[in-house]
């Protein structure tokens, strides 16, 4: 989405002290979203949280369950109406609205999924990074993977897509996988 | 505590919406299912 800064994958909602994904204690698995106020709103990333998984389907596992974890009251009340919406058109939502206590971070290998499934673009792209954390704060990285997984416009891509650092012919391996989502009428942005 | 943030460096790609570029954002946590 036009707007995201980057994304981080980790756990949450749990009090197990530095979880694991092989530990996760009573944490679920979460994505944190750095964004641009001035171009996307809380609301625009609570309707992308929302098309992006169906909340009606109740989880019967801690670890992946459908919950908006917010900083502020403003976050609070936005996510309680959102919910309210949701909830009227949609009939009953199984997603929870609750504080965020302390976001960890996930382990390397489980940042940017998609790119690094895709070897190609992953081994060109990974040595422009000067270390693993840089990688997963990347904003490049963060596109990346998005485009990787059929996500975004033609107009960001096509406007973005030549300052990742990638060659031609590697870009042209993302302008393949990018878009697919839209294309299809899914999740859009 | 937050864990600390990685420090954005002249080698990365850069991109309109790079943190440095940017002065400031603001973060949201889903769990998404």
């Amino acid at each position: 989405m036009d707007g995201v800064i980057r994304t981080r994958v980790g756990y949450c909602g749990g009090t197990t002290v530095s979880p694991t994904y092989q530990r996760i204690g009573d944490h679920s698995e979460t994505v944190e979203v750095d964004y641009d106020p001035q171009v996307l709103t809380y609301d625009d990333l609570l309707a992308a949280f929302f098309a992006g998984h169906d909340p009606r389907v109740r989880s019967y596992s801690t670890q992946y369950r459908s919950a908006v974890f917010y900083r502020t009251t403003e976050e609070a009340a936005a996510a309680g109406r959102a919910l309210e919406r949701l909830q009227l058109s949609a009939g009953l939502v199984h997603t929870s609205v609750e504080p965020l206590s302390q976001f960890w971070l996930a382990e390397d290998y489980h940042q940017k999924f998609r790119l690094r499934s895709h070897r190609g673009v992953f081994a060109q792209f990974r040595p422009l990074m000067p270390d693993e954390r840089a990688f997963t704060d990347s904003t490049a990285a963060a596109r990346l993977n998005g485009w990787l997984d059929g996500c975004g416009s033609a107009g960001q891509v096509e406007r973005e897509l030549p300052l990742t650092g990638l060659s031609e012919a590697m870009q042209d391996e993302v302008r393949a996988f990018a878009g697919r989502r839209e294309r299809a009428g899914r999740l859009v942005r | 505590m937050q864990p600390p943030r990685a420090t954005a460096s002249s080698t990365l790609p850069v991109l309109p919406l790079d943190l440095e570029q940017t002065g400031s954002f603001r973060t949201a946590t889903f769990a998404m299912g």
